[in-house]
C-alpha cells in the first residue's frame, strides 16, 4: 500500500492536466488530419526545389505571408483553442472535469495551453521543415535566419492569441466552430482590410511582427483617410496581441467559472 | 406535504449533517427545475426517489456544485458548493449520463481523472485498480471504454467516483443499464458505503431498487421534496390515505361483506388469492380483521400490506 499523498496545489493539477491533455490531443484524429493540411506548403516547396525555379528565401517568405499567417495559424487554433472546453461539453465529459479539486478558471486555463502547445508544435515544425528545404535551396542560411526568427515569433503570437479568443468564445457560447469562423470572418477578414480598423485585427499585427510590407492591403482604403498605409513597430504590435490574448484567457476563465452548461 | 412541521429543517441519515439545503430553487427559464427545498443529510445511503423528469438530476447536480441555485444555498461541510473546487476532494460523483473518454480504456479513465484528485502517477493507478476491482472490472480495464457494454460503462464511472475515497458520494441512476448480477454486486457496495459511515445518495425513478438499499428516502417530484425519512415514518404520515391490507380467507366474499359494513373501509376488490382492503384507518383495520374472521368462523390464511413497500408509498404522495 502506497502513501498517500495528496497534492491539491493549483501548479500540480495543473501540469497534470496539461500533460494528460496533450496526451488525448496527440491521439485524435483531427491532430493527423491538421498535420497533413500543415504539410501542403512542404509538398508544394518540395515541387519548386526539385524545378530549381525560385529563391528559397523569396519562397520561405511568400510561404510564410500569404499561407501560414493569414491561414494555417488561425486554422490551428480553430482546431485547438476554441474546441479546449467545448469538446469537454459537447462530448458530456464535462462534469468529470468540473468535479475535482482544480478551480474552474485554472482547468480553463490548462486546457487552452494544452491546445495551444499542440497547435504551436503542429504549425512550428512543418515551418522549420519548409525553411530546411527553403535553404536547401537557396544555401543562404545566414541571411536566412533573421526572417525565420520573425515568421516563427508571429505564427507563435498568432496560435497564443487566437486559441485564446477562440476559447473565450467557445466557453461564451458552448459552441466553438461557428463563433471562431464568424469571428475570424469579422474581424479577419472584414477589418483586417479597413483603414484603422485594421489594428483590430490580429493578422495586422502579426504581418508587422514578421516584418512583412504592407503590399497586400487595400491601399486606397488607407489613402481616403491616411497619407500612407499605417505602420507600427513590431513591439508595439507584439504588445497589442500580447493584450489580446491576456484577454481572451482572463475573459475565457471568468466566463467558464461563471456560467453554468447543461451538460 | 412534509414530514415535519415548517419551522424545523428536515434531516435525513446519521450524525452531523454533511450537506444543507437551503430554500434552494433553480429555474431553466421559466421552467422550475428544483422548488425550494431544504433539507439537511447526514451519513449513511439516501434514496432520491422521484419520477423520470422529478428534478432528482437537477438536485444532484446542484449538491455537485454543477450548477448554481437560482435562489437558496447549498454547503458541503459547512461551504457553498458552487465554485468550491476543493470539497471535490472529499466527493465523488457518478453523473447520469453515459459520458467518458471512448479512446481511453477502462483504466486509463480512472487514473486520469484519479490524477487530477492530487494523486502521483503510481498512486492514481494503484488507486484506479483498486476501484476497478471493486466494481469487478478488472479483467475488462485494459479495453477501450468504447468496446465496453452498458453495465460495464456504467461500472467504471462508478470506479472513477471511488478511486480518491471520497466521504460523499452521489450516484445518479447507478443502476442503468446494469445486469441483474452487475447490479445486485452494486447495491451491495452501495450498502457497504453507508455502513462504512460515507453520506451516499443514489437517485432513482425505480423504486425496488432503491428499497433495497435504504430506508432512509427523500421523495422528489416536480422539483418539490414530496416526503423525506423513514419508509416507517412516511407511512405514518400516509395514514390519512386509503391504505391497502391484503387479506386471504377461507371465505373472501363472507369476510369482504363484514368489513364493507366499517365507514373507514373505502373499497374493497377480489383478487385471485384474497380481496385487497382499502381502508382509511389501517390500525383499526388491522385488529378488527382477525376479529371478525373469530366471530364469524373465516380461517385467515394470510394478512399482508403491500403499502409497506416503497412503491405504494409513491403511488400516495405523487398523487
Amino acid at each position: 500500500m502506497m502513501s498517500s499523498v495528496r497534492k491539491l496545489g493549483t501548479m500540480s493539477l495543473l501540469s497534470t492536466l496539461i500533460g494528460v491533455q496533450l496526451r488525448q490531443l496527440l491521439m485524435q484524429r483531427k491532430t493527423k488530419a491538421l498535420a497533413v493540411v500543415q504539410l501542403m506548403p512542404l509538398i508544394g516547396a518540395l515541387v519548386y526545389v526539385v524545378f530549381e525555379n525560385i529563391d528559397g528565401l523569396t519562397m520561405f517568405s511568400g510561404v510564410a505571408e500569404s499561407l501560414l499567417l493569414p491561414f494555417l495559424v488561425p486554422l490551428a487554433a480553430i482546431f485547438y483553442g476554441g474546441p479546449a472546453v467545448v469538446d469537454e461539453m459537447e462530448g458530456r465529459t464535462l462534469t468529470y472535469l468540473t468535479l475535482r479539486p482544480i478551480s474552474k478558471a485554472t482547468l480553463f486555463v490548462g486546457k487552452v495551453i494544452a491546445g495551444t502547445i499542440m497547435a504551436l508544435a503542429i504549425v512550428l515544425i512543418p515551418t522549420l521543415l519548409l525553411f530546411g528545404l527553403c535553404m536547401f535551396q537557396s544555401m543562404d542560411f545566414a541571411e536566412s535566419l533573421p526572417v525565420l526568427g520573425r515568421v516563427l515569433a508571429a505564427a507563435s503570437c498568432g496560435i497564443i492569441a487566437y486559441s485564446a479568443i477562440f476559447a473565450a468564445l467557445g466557453a461564451l457560447f458552448a459552441s466553438s466552430l461557428l463563433a471562431s469562423i464568424l469571428y475570424f470572418v469579422a474581424f479577419e477578414m472584414v477589418l483586417a482590410t479597413l483603414p484603422v480598423l485594421e489594428l483590430l485585427s490580429i493578422r495586422f499585427h502579426l504581418r508587422t511582427i514578421a516584418g512583412f510590407t504592407s503590399s497586400d492591403r487595400l491601399g486606397f482604403l488607407d489613402r481616403m483617410v491616411l497619407d500612407q498605409p499605417l505602420q507600427l513597430e513590431w513591439w508595439v504590435s507584439l504588445l497589442i496581441v500580447a493584450v489580446l490574448a491576456a484577454l481572451g484567457i482572463a475573459g475565457g476563465s471568468m466566463i467558464f467559472k461563471e456560467k453554468q452548461y447543461l451538460v | 406535504m412534509s414530514t415535519t412541521p415548517k419551522t424545523e429543517i428536515p434531516k435525513v441519515g446519521t450524525g452531523d449533517t454533511v450537506i444543507a439545503i437551503r430554500r434552494a430553487s433553480l429555474w431553466y427559464g421559466q421552467v422550475i427545475g428544483v422548488n425550494d427545498i431544504t433539507l439537511d443529510i447526514g451519513h449513511g445511503v439516501l434514496g432520491l426517489l422521484g419520477p423520470n423528469g422529478a428534478g432528482k438530476s437537477t438536485l444532484m447536480k446542484l449538491l455537485t456544485g454543477q450548477l448554481r441555485p437560482s435562489t437558496g444555498t447549498v454547503a458541503v461541510h459547512g461551504e457553498i458548493i458552487w465554485n468550491s473546487p476543493t470539497v471535490f476532494s472529499r466527493l465523488g460523483f457518478v453523473p447520469e449520463q453515459d459520458a467518458y473518454y471512448e479512446e481511453m480504456t477502462g483504466r486509463e479513465f480512472v487514473t486520469y481523472l484519479t490524477r487530477l484528485q492530487g494523486f502521483s502517477k503510481a498512486e492514481a493507478q494503484e488507486r484506479a485498480d483498486r476501484s476497478i476491482e471493486r466494481v469487478d472490472m478488472t479483467k475488462q480495464r485494459d479495453r477501450r471504454i468504447s468496446e465496453y457494454s452498458k453495465g460495464m460503462r456504467q461500472r467504471v464511472k462508478i470506479a472513477q467516483a471511488l478511486a480518491h475515497d471520497p466521504d460523499i458520494l452521489l450516484l445518479d441512476e447507478p443502476l442503468n443499464g446494469t445486469d441483474p448480477i452487475g447490479r445486485r454486486s452494486i447495491i451491495d457496495l452501495i450498502g457497504e458505503l453507508g455502513d462504512a459511515g460515507k453520506t451516499v445518495i443514489v437517485s432513482s425513478h425505480i423504486l425496488h431498487e432503491v428499497e433495497q438499499m435504504t430506508t432512509n428516502i427523500v421523495l422528489i417530484n416536480k422539483g418539490r421534496v414530496v416526503a423525506d425519512g423513514n419508509i416507517y415514518r412516511i407511512r405514518e404520515m400516509i395514514d390519512e390515505h386509503a391504505h391497502t391490507i391484503f387479506v386471504d380467507a377461507s371465505d373472501s366474499r363472507k369476510m369482504a361483506a363484514l368489513l364493507a359494513a366499517f365507514d373507514d373501509v373505502v373499497s374493497i376488490e377480489f383478487a385471485d388469492e384474497g380481496i385487497h382492503v382499502a381502508t382509511r384507518s389501517p390500525d383499526a383495520c388491522y385488529s378488527r380483521i382477525p376479529k371478525l374472521a373469530l366471530d364469524n368462523g373465516i380461517e385467515i390464511r394470510r394478512i399482508a400490506s403491500p403499502d409497506n413497500n416503497l412503491m405504494a408509498v409513491f403511488r400516495y404522495l405523487v398523487k
